[in-house]
């Protein structure tokens, strides 16, 4: 067997162990109301805009539902898994109450549901192990044993390992095939937020109008289903994929130095000032791309981090979005995951992930509810401050790779 | 004459200082006072702030801080908060129902307060919650009339009307009054908040745990009723601590700009991993 396979199959054997037994429940719980809801043929946006539209009216104030709000090729890939379990299982949910204040956890059934949920991520890491490993060895077997791209896939569920995949699979194509690699880019904006690569693929497509055309013709096809719910909805469609540039601003970025401000209008304020900075970086590099010769890869990696210093929200599974790509390229600041995997640990902490493991038996619920409460008390106090620290050092270390990555006059390699 | 030329600054030194500018905009912040009411949270939990008072009125989900008054005091950024005083619905019934559990709730920013509505098949009331004239003022108004208890929480009261915690049972059977003054410790000093009650109830009742009083209840039977909370207590700015420190935030903005404006000057080599092919 060769290498390339044995990492796939000890990446893959890792994340398969751990997937049943741990969970981001609300997160979960979006992607398993949404997904029954398309299978039941049910608009999840109509249903995210009515939820929003309920509580504006009951509090008076521009909230929103933080329910599904993606492109439906994430209905598309989540649902067969979600069907086929329902096909084999009795219990059709087995975990409710994730969006309330009382989470509900039918075992054994919820490890089984956990499994099928986390296949379309894990599947996806196995082919960014295989991809990366094809081109370096070391990158390969890097993504492979990284804790924090386990702890995406595995223990937190959400699938922003399958956009790096995408975006991987999307450079590595480039050359080769435009249309395959419009398409999967354009997969990749699962979230949104790889929207921000779009200046690079511009930038190595502006003097090939032909390959343009096959570009954009493999983005169009990759975007039909969003265009199928916009035609049927256009309104509810673009309040929920619109919500997205309207969140007040968190995650591990640099506007954790305003997390202490209460208050939707004063956050709203923030929020834009965050937006047009967002806005004017991303044009100042993609100025910057365009005048310099830079590789595919340097320029999406370039933005897509630039996307995590000055977006509004960078929550902390964004970076697995970018670090499959960025291995492929010996500036990238292979430390940078520590921030995000600490920032969980201050947030929603590690042992919110670990609910469906201790809820096994009461007596490990007892030792979970110890240790939760005990974390709770020594450390409570210091999450705001920590936080914050650690979304500042993101902004700071992650602007100097870009830099970095961007080159700099002067630069001196040192092997 | 020599030819001046302007070198317009490179795009990475474009980026760098725009990263500057957003860190240190963040810096004033602590500095402005947010005033009136305004809400956050994914439910919607409403603050309110001015120079004295600053509430929390948590969100349908919750049964506590309905509302929450704390004190605050100090100049921005030095500003800190102590809690007054609290009014749980989880704890208060109306006719026997009990405020969070059995009644459909509606809060919406009204003018210049909350306005919040309670409906059950037995009665409707609607709640109101202002801020007029340097005291909190919440007002219950009953479709009819009705037994309303009303439970108030502070985490610990050491006096009410003069009635010392240690010195009594829980619970405490109070005077019937339409006023009442309580006292509670503060880094070894003792501030007053008052209570005042419109009409007067029929019982007013505190309890007590082993750390001082934490619970008064205040039962009415009218359509009408209105409790000021106030308090003529000053405290002073807090030193610095893990849970306050406001100008934790900006002193880590201004460091953290420091550090970035070192390295770009000084600046570590890239390290570059010969192994690592360029893709």
């Amino acid at each position: 067997m060769d290498r390339e396979s044995k990492y796939v199959l000890l990446g893959t054997a890792i994340r398969l162990v751990l997937a049943p037994f741990f969970m981001h429940a609300w997160d979960i719980t979006t992607v398993v109301e949404s997904s029954q809801q398309f299978l039941q043929g049910i608009n999840p946006y109509a249903y995210v805009a009515a939820r929003s539209a309920s509580i504006a009216e009951l509090t008076g104030l521009q909230l929103y539902y933080y329910g599904f709000a993606y492109l439906p090729s994430v209905l598309l890939m989540y649902s067969p898994f979600l069907w086929f379990y329902q096909l084999l299982s009795p219990i059709s949910n087995p975990i409710m109450g994730g969006h309330g204040s009382s989470l509900v956890l039918v075992i054994p059934q919820a490890y089984e549901l956990l499994l099928a949920l986390k296949l379309p991520v894990i599947l996806a890491d196995a082919a960014t192990i295989y991809l990366l490993s094809k081109a370096n060895l070391k990158a390969g077997l890097f993504y492979a044993l990284n804790p924090y791209t386990i702890f995406i896939t595995s223990i937190w569920g959400n699938f922003d390992p399958v956009i790096g995949f995408l975006l991987l699979a999307s450079c590595l194509s480039f050359e080769r095939s435009k249309g395959l690699s419009g398409l999967l880019y354009s997969l990749s904006l699962m979230k949104m937020y790889s929207i921000a690569a779009f200046p690079a693929f511009l930038c190595k497509l502006r003097h090939q109008p032909k390959q343009a055309l096959m570009f954009f013709s493999g983005m169009a096809l990759g975007l039909l289903p969003a265009a199928y719910f916009f035609c049927i909805d256009p309104s509810s469609f673009l309040s929920v994929i619109l919500f997205q540039g309207s969140r007040p601003t968190v995650g591990v970025n640099i506007y954790s130095l305003s997390s202490f401000v209460q208050g939707v209008l004063a956050q709203s304020v923030i929020a834009k000032i965050a937006l047009l900075g967002l806005g004017a970086s991303l044009v100042i590099v993609s100025y910057y791309l365009l005048h310099h010769e830079i590789g595919l890869t340097q320029g999406v990696v370039a933005l897509m981090l630039t996307y995590l210093v000055f977006a509004p929200v960078v929550n902390e599974q964004y970076l697995a979005a970018v670090i499959p790509v960025a291995l492929l390229l010996p500036e990238f600041n292979r430390k940078l995951f520590w921030l995000p995997l600490l920032f969980i640990a201050f947030n929603s902490t590690y042992m919110y992930f670990a609910i469906p493991l201790f809820r096994s038996a009461s007596w490990t619920w007892d030792i979970w509810l110890s240790l939760s409460n005990t974390w709770g008390q020594l450390l409570g106090p210091l999450h705001p401050q920590v936080r914050c620290i650690l979304g500042v050092a993101m902004g700071v270390i992650t602007l100097k790779n870009i830099t970095d990555i961007c080159g700099r006059v002067g630069v001196k390699q040192v092997n | 004459m020599g030819q001046h030329s302007v070198t317009l600054p490179s795009a990475m030194e474009l980026l760098g200082g725009l990263f500057i500018v957003l860190v240190l905009s963040m810096i004033v912040l602590p500095f402005v006072v947010a005033r009136g009411w305004d809400g956050y949270g994914p439910y919607g939990t409403f603050i309110y702030n001015d120079e004295y008072y600053s509430l929390r009125y948590n969100d349908n989900t919750f049964g506590n801080d309905k509302p929450h008054v704390f004190l605050l005091g100090g100049w921005p950024p030095f500003v800190s908060s102590v809690s007054l005083l609290e009014i749980s619905d989880q704890h208060s019934q109306l006719g026997g129902d009990n405020l969070f559990r059995d009644f459909t709730v509606k809060s919406t920013l009204s003018n210049e307060g909350i306005e919040i509505s309670y409906a059950n098949q037995e009665n409707t009331v609607v709640k109101t919650v202002e801020v007029l004239d340097g005291a909190v003022q919440v007002a219950y108004r009953l479709h009819h009339q009705a037994l309303l208890n009303l439970s108030l929480w502070r985490w610990y009261i050491s006096e009410i009307d003069g009635i010392w915690w240690r010195d009594v049972d829980s619970p405490l059977v109070l005077n019937r009054t339409s006023s009442m003054e309580f006292r509670f410790e503060l880094d070894g000093k003792l501030l007053e908040g008052t209570v005042t009650f419109s009409p007067e109830p029929i019982s007013i009742s505190a309890w007590k745990t082993p750390e001082g009083f934490n619970k008064i209840v205040a039962s009415f039977n009218a359509t009408d009723v209105r409790i000021t909370i106030a308090s003529s207590g000053m405290i002073q700015a807090w030193a610095l601590s893990p849970r306050g420190g406001w100008l934790f935030y900006p002193a880590l903005a201004m460091a953290s700009t420091g550090f970035f404006l070192v390295d770009r000057r000084y600046g570590s080599r890239v390290k570059v991993r010969a192994t690592w092919n360029r893709h």
